[in-house]
């Protein structure tokens, strides 16, 4: 798939471009899905949630709901993405009169708004810097990903880094410094909307 | 100089790059440009990596180093120290006084409007009026240049509380001793209306003397205040680290429900760390799982995690740690008292006070030491009965030896020696003579005592008689006289006889049938595996004497608990037996009731009361119901009976018996006895204590008389009087009683015997319940190896040592240990006893117990499922053991807050219960008992669901 910035992604979306949805749904179900998760909802629920939030919000953006100036992308999701989980879990204990459930609607209700909202933001952080992750290994060579791994996440000191991937040691600085500027550029292209 | 490598830029950033470097770098960057813009980007680079690093492990950081330091106007900044979700600290000098003081820069705080402002300045007003040894206060505050606030407090040279080390380096005692500390402040200061929190050891210092001291008072709404504005970059570990210690009412969310009573929380979590190293519920996975802990999971007892925390202390810090408000301390007033109180070995405040926690805490007492009592009764029970069985098998054995007797050559000689030998002691032992009844014991030793001046010149006439004076020794369980008679009868009629000669032969089945009953079970195997492959030789397969032989054979199985092995040999025995002897035979019905016995025992309870059944209706038929053995089978249908947990209709066949064995064959008739010590042991069962216990005390006064203070059976009722005491939770009773058992044991049976074995057992039960865990480890341990050597790995008896130790290790919170031990039972209980066999079910509970106490509910649910049906399929649904499954699986599901099912399951129960024993019957009000039991916690938790929805 043809790397795009989420701008560009939500011009085409106005629309009605079938690879664009399908690159919005790509690239933002992940999030809502991690956070249906952490609220609490099976996996199947939590992807089902995430189909439901993302069609609402482009339900939302069609009939021109969303307005770039008063609140960022992030923001806009969340809000969506809480009332479907919400309304799925209540649907689910209802429907099921699963016992276990109806419980979990109540303890919902007891999470504060701060926990709640911290743990999308971590959601969302994870799954674009997943994507950043992704996006970078498909941009660059195997090799200077690999120097990047091994120093910046995996605590290997360059030395042994650059024998190991047999590069001087200011190579794998090179490498490292060259992905962190990449995904840097990606999170902008992503989140800036 | 040339452009630095990247390396050295990265090094230069992050303050690592020494002196002469440093400064050569900073040259350069004066000069070159490209250099510069590099560094701008390494920096962002360097911001970049550690978000990423946070989202993908969510661990607190050092976010912040980097920041530039700030100007703080009247402090000389040294050093940072420490950064946190909510700001970093510095040392710094204060430049009025010199003294070196800690600043805190809050992050991103900066204020909207005036009005926050002043509450951030009255809140730091009140925390800086705290003046205690073992709180920082705080002195100063203000806002920077750029608008950011920062306090000033007391600088401490110290680290946050380790709670890991805590529990790892101090006695229970030290502990409590620094925890006082901490709670005597947070109490100072509840007392001038300053609430923390954010109680959390991360926010107590301990100084180099130990010494606490807490942070941050009364600054967490202040704090959060700036936290909330903090950016999308917040690591979220820091709330989640919080959370660990918020309580339940301040996950809610709803500042106006804190109150003092939080800050009692926050301390019995800490409390709790302190003393178990270990939070006391899940802190991890999922935010909707770490809440629902919060909100819902209830602590296990800290005694689980660590031995050295008695009951007391469980219940002060369960208490502090209340789901609900109300039922916590009031105040760490209270709190400290009662710890006080308990420091002083005082009795504690802390009660439940509560319905719901009285439920539950009735709910729980009525489990506990359940799992331990249940092991014994099936132990002793077994038993019991074996002894019943076998000592029939023994009289027929004499009986035997009587009519090889009666077929010698040399019949009447003998029979006219023998009879002038007994009459002359007889005429000895004269009562008129003595002045004094004499026991039957006394009439032996004295006849023993002159056979060798008696029959010089006819050494199997005093072969014979020894042979004779061994199996009433036998009779009277005086095993060690009765040894040194049949070994000389065996030698003479060796020497004199042949050795496959039907005395001979005779000689060596009383001589294997005493080594088993001395537990001495290598000897008596090659007698009596000798005794069988002789008779073979000479007589065949099926003769009368070899199947005589092999039901021997199969006796000494049973008892190595190769129960399988035994049940074949006897279906063997049986189809021999039937063919030849006819079903009328009476050894052929001894053998039924032994293979009754021994499918009993093996968990095939149906075809043990058919066999059962049959051999009574065969016993009524041909020798008329009130014939000693028809008494006995009825005797043993009833034990039968009782093992099934059919205790009334047990007690009615034992007082039916018991009614006609004393009519017909007096009370002091050892089968009467024995009916006697059924009947007992049946009204124990239905709970009738006292009947029992009237009833066990005349016929151990009884037994004591006729069969000797010291006989196998006297000890087992013994034992078994000291189980009702047991029971009776009179353990000041039991105890005493069961070391006596044991000593006399030791002393007759010898100290590796089973039954030996068993008293050291029972024993060790009574130091469990004591809370003595330390004792009855040692004593199970040593019956573990014991019955290993003695009995070997593969026997019942060491599966039930090894599943109490089990037990032990898991009131412990030996988890693991339990864990594999329990596998290693079930496992071997599986293979040896099969997979539904009651006392392999017996294990599944106690697993499923296990996962409960490991707050692994689902697992603990379905385990308990699985053995609830089985119970019901083999035992039925109102058998005591299948109950307790049902209690047990109950109480979580009530945990689960499942009150719908688990009322379900209960109903059910109860209309099986009451339509086989009425609705007046013991067991029916025991299940309504726990019916409304359930129904009030029921009531009680949406009483207190709907309270906290109020608050």
């Amino acid at each position: 798939m043809q790397w795009v910035t989420t701008t560009l992604v939500l011009d085409r979306l106005q629309d009605s471009e079938d690879e664009a949805w399908e690159t919005f749904v790509h690239r933002f179900r992940q999030p809502v899905v991690r956070f249906a998760r952490e609220m609490g909802l099976a996996a199947d629920d939590a992807e089902d949630a995430a189909q439901d939030a993302l069609t609402a919000f482009l339900v939302a953006y069609r009939a021109g709901k969303y307005d770039r100036g008063k609140g960022r992308l992030h923001s806009w999701l969340f809000g969506i993405a809480q009332r479907t989980i919400l309304d799925r879990r209540r649907r689910l204990a209802k429907e099921h009169r699963r016992a276990p459930l109806a419980q979990q609607t109540a303890i919902w209700d007891a999470i504060p708004q701060k926990a709640v909202r911290m743990t999308w933001d971590r959601s969302w952080q994870q799954a674009v810097f997943d994507q950043c992750l992704a996006q970078v290994r498909v941009e660059l060579e195997p090799k200077t990903i690999q120097a990047f791994e091994l120093v910046a996440l995996r605590d290997v000191p360059a030395e042994e880094a650059a024998e190991e991937l047999g590069m001087t040691r200011n190579a794998v600085f090179l490498a490292k410094h060259r992905v962190l500027k990449r995904i840097r550029e990606l999170q902008i292209e992503i989140e800036a909307v | 100089m040339p452009c630095p490598e990247i390396e050295q830029l990265e090094q230069y950033l992050s303050g690592e790059l020494e002196l002469p470097q440093r400064s050569s770098v900073d040259l350069h960057l004066t000069s070159c440009e490209s250099c510069r813009a590099l560094l701008e980007e390494l920096g962002e680079n360097a911001q970049t990596l550690a978000a990423v690093r946070s989202a993908c492990v969510a661990v607190g950081g050092a976010a912040g180093d980097d920041a530039p330091i700030p100007n703080i106007p009247g402090y000389d900044i040294i050093r940072s120290i420490n950064a946190g979700g909510q700001g970093i600290i510095y040392e710094a000098r204060q430049e009025s006084t010199k003294r070196t003081v800690a600043v805190k820069l809050l992050l991103h705080g900066r204020y909207a409007d005036k009005l926050a402002r002043r509450r951030f300045e009255r809140e730091i007003d009140l925390a800086a009026s705290l003046n205690h040894p073992s709180i920082v206060a705080v002195f100063d505050s203000g806002t920077t240049e750029d608008g950011r606030m920062y306090l000033v407090m007391r600088y401490v040279e110290g680290a946050a509380l380790d709670v890991v080390e805590a529990a790892r380096e101090l006695e229970v005692e030290a502990t409590l001793q620094l925890f006082r500390k901490i709670a005597a402040a947070v109490n100072y200061a509840h007392q001038r209306g300053v609430i923390h929190r954010d109680l959390k050891p991360s926010n107590v210092l301990i100084d180099a003397e130990g010494e606490p001291h807490l942070l941050d008072f009364g600054l967490a709404k202040t704090l959060d205040l700036s936290e909330a504005q903090q950016s999308v970059h917040t690591q979220a570990g820091d709330f989640v680290g919080t959370l660990a210690y918020a309580a339940p009412e301040q996950v809610g969310g709803d500042p106006n429900a804190v109150d003092v009573r939080s800050d009692v929380y926050a301390l019995g979590v800490m409390l709790y760390e302190m003393l178990t190293a270990e939070h006391p519920y899940p802190i991890d996975g999922h935010l909707a799982s770490i809440v629902r802990s919060i909100t819902e999971q209830e602590a296990m007892r800290p005694s689980t995690k660590r031995r050295e925390v008695d009951d007391e202390l469980d219940t002060i810090v369960l208490k502090a740690l209340a789901k609900a408000k109300d039922r916590r301390y009031q105040s760490v007033a209270d709190l400290l008292r009662d710890l006080e109180r308990y420091a002083a070995g005082q009795p504690i405040e802390a009660k439940g006070d509560s319905t719901l926690y009285l439920l539950r805490k009735t709910l729980s007492r009525h489990r506990g030491p359940v799992a331990a009592v249940a092991v014994i009764f099936l132990a002793l029970t077994a038993a019991t009965v074996v002894s019943v069985g076998f000592w029939r098998a023994a009289e027929a054995d004499s009986a035997r030896a009587q009519a090889a007797f009666e077929q010698s050559d040399l019949q009447a000689k003998k029979a006219q020696a023998i009879n002038d030998f007994l009459l002359d002691i007889l005429a000895s032992a004269n009562p008129r003579r003595l002045g004094r009844d004499v026991t039957v014991r006394e009439a032996i030793d004295q006849a023993a005592a002159t056979i060798d001046a008696s029959f010089t010149d006819q050494p199997l006439v005093e072969a014979d008689v020894r042979n004779t004076l061994a199996v009433t020794y036998r009779a009277l369980g005086l095993y060690e006289a009765a040894e040194p008679q049949v070994v000389r009868a065996l030698e003479i009629r060796r020497s004199l006889l042949s050795e496959a000669h039907i005395d001979t032969l005779v000689s060596m089945a009383t001589l294997g049938l005493l080594f088993s009953d001395a537990g001495r079970f290598d000897e008596a195997e090659e007698l009596t595996t000798g005794v069988y492959e002789l008779h073979v030789q000479h007589s065949g397969e099926d003769s009368p004497y070899t199947l005589a032989a092999l039901n021997n054979l199969g006796l000494l199985r049973y008892r190595q608990g190769q129960h399988l092995e035994a049940e074949a040999i006897w279906e063997r025995v049986l189809a021999g037996q039937r063919a030849v002897l006819g079903e009328d035979h009476s050894n052929t019905l001894r053998t039924m009731s032994n293979l009754g016995w021994v499918y009993c025992n093996r968990g095939k309870f149906d075809q043990a009361v058919e066999m059962s059944s049959k051999s009574l209706e065969i016993r009524r038929r041909v020798s008329g119901p009130e014939h000693p053995e028809t008494l006995q089978a009825l005797s043993s249908a009833a034990y039968l009976a009782t093992f099934m947990g059919r205790y009334a209709q047990a007690a009615n066949h034992m007082e039916e018996a018991y009614q006609v064995q004393r009519r017909v064959m007096g009370e002091s008739h050892a089968d009467t006895l024995n009916t006697m010590d059924g009947l007992g042991w049946a009204y124990l069962m239905q709970g009738r204590y006292e009947d029992a216990q009237a009833l066990q005390l005349k016929t151990i006064a009884l037994a004591k008389q006729a069969l000797g203070e010291h006989h196998p059976m006297t000890l087992r009722m013994m034992n078994n009087l000291a189980v009702n005491y047991d029971r009776q939770e009179r353990l000041d009773m039991a105890e005493p009683l069961y070391r006596e058992t044991l000593d006399l044991r030791r002393e007759h049976l010898g100290d590796e015997h089973p039954d030996t074995l068993a008293s050291l057992s029972n024993l060790a039960v009574v130091y469990y319940q004591q809370g003595r865990l330390d004792e009855t480890e040692r004593l199970w341990d040593e019956v573990l190896e014991l019955r290993k050597r003695t009995l070997g790995n593969d026997h019942p008896e060491t599966f039930v040592a090894m599943h109490n130790l089990a037990v032990l290790y898991a009131r412990q919170g030996r988890f693991d240990e339990a864990d594999k031990m329990y596998a290693q039972v079930l496992d071997l209980r599986r293979r040896v006893l099969g997979p539904d066999h009651p006392k392999t079910l017996g294990t599944m509970h106690n697993i499923a117990a296990l996962r409960r106490d490991q707050g692994r509910l689902d697992e603990a649910i379905s385990l308990g499922e699985q053995v609830y049906k089985r119970r019901q399929a083999l035992l039925g649904h109102t058998h005591p053991d299948t109950l307790w499954t049902l209690y047990d699986l109950m109480e979580v599901l009530v945990r689960r807050n499942a009150f719908e099912q688990a009322e379900q399951m209960l109903i059910s129960a109860l209309t099986a219960v009451e339509t086989e024993f009425g609705e007046e019957h013991q067991r029916s009000e025991a299940v309504r008992e726990r019916l409304t039991l359930l129904r009030e916690m029921r009531a009680a938790a949406a009483a207190e669901s709907s309270s906290a929805d109020d608050e």
